[in-house]
């Protein structure tokens, strides 16, 4: 999924985590693949070293745990899926690294045997639970794609007061009003490429 | 908590009260008190809804001090269900207050002839049986709030619903929240039902002029304390994930994992998760003028439980967990917060397993009875539970029976109760521990992720394969331990990865006893406990072919891993071995 047409929108900080179900079953960012886990966090999403080490202790990528990010490669076309640490049993087994990763058995990721080709691409990425308030904003702020048909639906399913504060299509400021009256939107075949801003994004 | 109250309910001329010292059960509590004496003292071949049965009901080594997450209650018997031990425990008022009044059991015995119906009055001045046949058939929420009306808001109360009257196999036993709500449930293996064979309705624990729980050493206590609620306070975990949360935090990760049964286990993914997660289900409680962040009981600082209310903002139920939600959304392919909170409030009301009772839901709809994804059926179904049909009688006597009658070949159950949310294919530790633990398919059997500090049984390699029979045999012993001092199991987390607020878990008990145990002293306890256990299973008749998983998770791999469960025969039976 490559952005064709792009989204800008400018909302109020605490109506950010409308989007956050968005995050939950994954969006679609573009990246270049090729990288480890840890340098796609660090160099292209911006996300603090540290950060990563101490609040980033679950990972998935393909629906296999990730052991270490700095061996884990990125592939064009990933799902690759991010959360705080996790309780029970399971979530402990599922930690990156954790002392009971042997009770998952196959279901730890590997690289494939052919090391992936470094180029510009897409993967899947998901946020869960405490780090959908932490990163959910910066992601924002770089840019999700979506179809333009889930973009509408998303539309379509908040509130009436949405007090959205710019708005623009394709770098072109337009009255606030045609976001929620829908006027002017790509057809529901095109991708979009949104950035949302609150005016307070993690530096 | 130095006596023990046993109480006749058989007895010639109507229930009779004896109190005795406390015994050899002295300085234990929760699991070990239940474990103990069930084994000691019921007849292994007996039947679980016979006379010769014992409902042991026991609060934990710290219940009623000033301890943080010190009020689980434990809850022992011959299970109907599973026809092993039972042990099934609860957060709630109820330990706290029982233990403060001072008992470290009450003993449910024998069983009375007639139709009579009784509740249990206990307070510092005694023990009172008293017939109440106005109770009769009435569910856990009009019951709390009738008796409410008798004894006030100053008590805690435990109570059967009308499952638990029928002696269905699934029935609970609830226990009432600082609101007094009965949402916390000793809820697995039938419990319920064996307090409904003793024909006890209702007990009211009244600890009016009693005092905390003195600690031998209330400075040492005191201190030991605040560092184990800093401890939890400030893991990630315990501090921050279940507080937002709750346990249906899981949600979205075990699907992400592959490891969330869907549809009767016959996918490890469920596309409707997003819609069941926690942090949905934590979003619509706080917009709805309900609560993401609240304790079961008085002391606990995690507070991972909430407030469901529905979309008029009228209370529903209190948050349910995870395996609620997986029980009664994804295993029966429903996609929808209210409809699973609708049923986490009748099973809590008719006061069954949401395990069990959302896993026999799912079974049914895999026979054909209704389509998975059937909102409305599936609140049909729980239906008829409440009403007590042949039908909801079925249903609530479990899955595995549930399987049976309807012709169902692929049921997830190990000794005859149904799998939690978890599927062992793809996780395949936990599967070892679904098929060895004494509990029947049991989660929170292996759940003290503690090992690695107590170092049970040596260090283990995680990389190795016999690593997860290693790594199951040693959360058994130290979830067995946990267990038995009455704390709740989420402590586990910050202990795991905090050695000093372990320690501080350990000054706590050692200040309040004025002993000196180890990290060895619990594991030996929790090793006592379990051969207890497993000795009583042995005489009821269990044996290694009793500690299988279902043959069909050996042949059909489950989607997206495509494994299946690979463990060998002589790797389970080697999980005893110490």
């Amino acid at each position: 999924m490559q952005g064709g047409r792009s989204i800008e929108v400018q909302l109020a900080p605490e109506l950010l985590r409308i989007f956050f179900p968005l995050f939950q079953e994954g969006v679609e960012v573009e990246v270049k693949s090729g990288c480890t886990i840890r340098e796609l966090l660090i160099e292209q999403f911006g996300i603090a070293a540290e950060y990563i080490s101490t609040r980033i202790t679950t990972v998935f990528v393909n629906h296999r745990a990730v052991d270490n990010m700095d061996s884990a490669r990125i592939y064009d076309g990933a799902v690759l899926a991010l959360s705080g640490a996790m309780p029970g049993l399971v979530g402990a087994t599922m930690r990156s690294g954790g002392f009971y990763a042997a009770m998952r058995g196959n279901m730890t990721y590997r690289n494939e045997a052919t090391a992936p080709e470094v180029k510009s691409g897409t993967i899947k990425l998901k946020l869960f639970n405490l780090l959908l308030p932490e990163l959910g904003p910066r992601l924002l702020s770089r840019g999700i794609l979506l179809s333009a048909a889930r973009w509408q639906e998303f539309l379509t399913q908040q509130p009436e007061q949405l007090r959205v504060r710019g708005y623009w299509l394709d770098g072109r400021a337009l009255p606030v009003d045609q976001l929620r009256a829908g006027t002017n939107l790509p057809a529901a075949t095109e991708v979009i490429k949104l950035k949302v801003y609150s005016g307070e994004e993690v530096a | 908590m130095d006596k023990i109250v046993r109480i006749d309910m058989g007895a010639k001329g109507g229930p009779k009260v004896t109190t005795e010292p406390v015994g050899e059960y002295a300085g234990l509590g929760g699991r070990a008190v239940t474990s103990l004496m069930v084994s000691k003292e019921v007849h292994p071949l007996c039947h679980p809804l016979g006379a010769e049965n014992k409902l042991v009901i026991a609060p934990g080594m710290l219940s009623g001090t000033t301890g943080a997450m010190t009020g689980r209650l434990s809850v022992g018997c011959k299970s109907p269900l599973t026809g092993t031990i039972k042990e099934s425990n609860a957060g709630g008022q109820a330990a706290q207050v029982l233990a403060r009044i001072g008992y470290a059991a009450i003993v449910l015995e024998g069983k009375p002839e007639g139709d009579d119906l009784y509740k249990i009055h206990v307070s510092k001045d005694g023990v009172k049986v008293i017939v109440d046949n106005s109770l009769k058939l009435m569910d856990n929420y009009p019951l709390v709030a009738k008796l409410r009306e008798e004894y006030g808001d100053k008590v805690a109360y435990m109570s059967i619903g009308s499952a638990g009257e029928r002696q269905l196999y699934i029935a609970s036993i609830a226990c009432t929240d600082p609101e007094l709500r009965p949402t916390r449930h000793c809820g697995r293996g039938g419990v319920g039902a064996v307090m409904g064979s003793k024909r006890v309705k209702a007990i009211i624990l009244d600890d009016a002029g009693c005092k905390q729980r003195p600690p031998q050493d209330p400075e040492k206590y005191r201190d030991a304390n605040r560092k184990f609620v800093e401890g939890l306070r400030k893991h990630p975990v315990t501090g921050e994930g279940l507080p937002a949360y709750g346990t249906n935090v899981l949600t979205n990760v075990l699907n992400e994992a592959g490891g969330y049964p869907t549809r009767n286990f016959k996918s490890g993914v469920f596309e409707g998760s997003a819609k069941l997660s926690g942090e949905a289900q934590a979003e619509l409680e706080i917009k709805r003028g309900g609560s993401a962040t609240h304790g079961c009981h008085r002391g606990c600082v995690i507070q991972c439980s909430g407030i469901y209310n529905d979309k008029d903002g009228n209370y529903l139920t209190k948050q349910p967990e995870y395996e609620t939600v997986w029980s009664h959304g994804g295993h029966c392919g429903i996609d929808d917060l209210d409809t699973v909170a609708q049923l986490d409030f009748m099973d809590d009301n008719f006061g069954v397993d949401t395990i069990d009772m959302g896993v026999a839901i799912g079974v049914a709809m895999d026979a054909g009875l209704i389509e998975f994804g059937d909102r409305a059926g599936a609140i049909r179904l729980m239906e008829e539970v409440g009403k007590g049909t042949p039908l909801g009688r079925i249903l609530a006597s479990g899955a595995d029976i549930t399987g049976k009658v309807f012709g169902v070949e692929k049921v997830p159950t190990v000794k005859g109760q149904a799998m939690p949310a978890y599927d062992p294919r793809p996780i395949q530790g936990i599967g070892v521990t679904y098929a060895t633990t004494t509990q029947g398919a049991d989660h929170t059997a292996g759940y003290a992720i503690a090992t690695n500090i107590l170092k049970v049984g040596g260090d283990v390699d995680p990389l190795k394969t016999e690593g997860q029979i290693e790594l199951s045999r040693n959360l058994q012993i130290a979830t067995a331990a946990i267990d038995s001092t009455g704390m709740c199991l989420f402590i586990a987390f910050a202990i795991l990865d905090q050695p000093e607020t372990f320690q501080a878990l350990l000054d706590m008990l050692n200040a309040f006893y004025g002993t000196e145990l180890t990290g060895d002293g619990v594991v030996a306890l929790g090793k006592t406990v379990l051969s207890a256990e497993r000795d009583f299973n042995t005489r009821a008749g269990f044996t290694a072919a009793h500690d299988r998983l279902p043959r069909y998770f050996y042949t059909d791999p489950i989607a997206p891993h495509n494994q299946v469960f690979s463990m060998t025969d002589e790797e389970l039976d080697s999980v005893y071995n110490w």
